[in-house]
């Protein structure tokens, strides 16, 4: 599992270890610390800000606000309940999500047209391979989820909403949803359980 | 789904993994492809606790993980700046709060050092000739001592007040976080019977002609392996005054009260139990309205749901 990928660098597993220590150091206030965990995670929960918000500057203020959050709350990081990448992304996830909803009560017109004009900012190819290999992985993980269950997922994950939301959202029945939300839930745990076993 | 720092003990992240769960549950119709499919974790004779840890973290890290199928954004060059700078004023503003009296002092004192001069007249700077000077001064010095008192004493009784709503608001978090701790304990045994293989799967309806509960409906999840059984009804009023629902699972000619049906969180009303004796041999279930706190040895009271109909999830 670990040759995977063109160059061979630091497995998963010693890099989720080496983002342990960051943290740790992070906790007990090293700021290039802090530094060294924005260079590393920044771009994809820039990414998933961004999707979720459509809007770059949100996006950016929520991500400024993540490892804000990551300075001041560090010591309560637990290592045992959650790896420091989904402690972040999820962490990132409800920010956007709130922000989102807030957004949307103040102004659901506007913020349309930021979308249109934001979406279209090229991505940064990552020069680090291992993150490209694994950004393939889900990206075909997510692709082999039939479409009305990628839809259903997308919509919960990016958009937080309730399955109510969606049943409502897309004109199905909530017993449908909720169906094709686990079945897509299991198959990508199926699918990927080689890079979730290296962040245990 | 199980959502961000629930993990590492925010509690507005541990109500969302929470509803997740309770979505899942609130399915009133089985989940056909998932059941069929096998569950994604084994069930658990005696739910121990290291084995649900690890299907919630698991769940947490597969969402984690999701993310990482995006391409990379990078966050403008000034972002990392801000956030740097704005740790680096938290930093200094922390001494300067903490020792805010003190600063204060010590600029005023900076202030009439620079300007050559006091603002109030040492004693030895006083020009002792003067007649009357010092009863120009000490009521001024007395003054300047009090509110200095008084400042300090709102100072403190601030920093007071805001530290016990700090430790309020910490205990409220703590009792919150072990609440719910034990209900997504349960949730996860919950969610893990209803999708073991084997289990069977029993429709709980009104029976004759005009029930007492029309619209109410149940149904009873009974797992193979380890005979855990699980019961969800929906749709039912509270019970009378002095009354309660009685869960009955019939063998034969007997029926054999297994517990009383207690209010969930979302209206639907549960019960859970283990080691169903003889599953094979049981030919209905059933719920009635009894007299609450009355031993049952049989059923006395309506019958509000029925049923026979074991159907095989797998």
């Amino acid at each position: 599992m670990e040759s995977r990928g063109e160059s061979p660098g630091p497995s998963r597993t010693e890099r989720a270890r080496r983002d342990r220590r960051l943290m740790a150091r992070v906790a007990a206030g090293d700021e290039a610390a802090l530094a060294d965990l924005y260079d590393r995670f920044s771009g994809t929960l820039n990414a998933l800000a961004l999707r979720v918000l459509r809007d770059t500057a949100d996006a950016e203020e929520v991500v400024q606000e993540v490892f804000l959050h990551a300075w001041n709350r560090a010591a309560t990081y637990d290592p045992e309940r959650s790896s420091v990448s989904t402690w972040l992304v999820l962490v990132t996830r409800s920010r956007a999500i709130d922000r989102l909803r807030t957004r949307q009560v103040v102004d659901r017109t506007h913020d349309q047209v930021r979308h249109q004009k934001k979406l279209h900012e090229s991505p940064r190819a990552s020069a680090d391979v291992q993150n490209m290999d694994r950004r393939r992985r889900i990206q075909a993980a997510l692709a082999g989820l039939p479409d009305e269950q990628r839809r259903v997922l997308e919509l919960a994950y990016y958009g937080g909403m309730t399955q109510r939301e969606i049943a409502e959202e897309t004109a199905i029945p909530l017993g449908t949803v909720k169906t094709r939300t686990l079945l897509a839930m299991k198959k990508l745990r199926a699918e990927l359980h080689e890079e979730l076993g290296d962040l245990l | 789904m199980v959502e961000k720092d629930q993990m590492n003990g925010d509690g507005f992240d541990l109500d969302e993994a929470l509803e997740e769960l309770r979505q899942a549950l609130r399915d009133e119709a089985p989940v056909e492809g998932a059941v069929e499919d096998g569950p994604s974790a084994p069930v658990r004779e005696h739910g121990v606790a290291d084995e649900r840890l690890e299907a919630e973290r698991l769940d947490a890290e597969l969402l984690g993980l999701l993310a990482y199928g995006l391409d990379e954004r990078p966050p403008a060059p000034e972002v990392k700046d801000r956030l740097m700078a704005a740790v680096r004023d938290e930093g200094d503003a922390a001494p300067a709060e903490a020792g805010s009296a003190v600063g204060t002092v010590a600029s005023l004192a900076d202030r009439r050092r620079d300007t050559g001069r006091d603002t109030v007249p040492s004693p030895e700077s006083a020009p002792p000739s003067v007649p009357g000077a010092a009863s120009r001064w000490l009521p001024a010095l007395a003054a300047a001592l009090f509110l200095a008192v008084v400042g300090l004493a709102f100072f403190a009784g601030k920093q007071y007040g805001e530290l016990e709503q700090q430790q309020a608001v910490i205990s409220d978090l703590e009792g919150r976080l072990a609440a719910a701790g034990g209900e997504v304990a349960d949730l996860s045994d919950r969610l893990a019977l209803v999708a073991t293989p084997g289990v069977e799967v029993c429709p709980l309806r009104p029976q004759g002609g005009s029930p007492l509960y029309p619209e109410a409906k149940g149904l009873l999840f009974i797992s193979g392996p380890s005979e855990q059984w699980y019961v969800r009804v929906a749709d039912l009023e509270p019970p009378p005054a002095g009354r309660t629902y009685r869960l009955w699972f019939v063998f034969g000619d007997e029926a054999r009260s297994v517990g009383e049906l207690l209010p969930g969180r979302d209206d639907a009303v549960v019960l859970a139990g283990r080691a169903v004796k003889s599953r094979r041999e049981m030919t209905a279930a059933l719920v009635t309205l009894e007299p609450a706190g009355q031993s049952a040895q049989r059923p006395t009271g309506p019958t509000i749901l029925y049923g026979d109909e074991k159907m095989d999830m797998i």
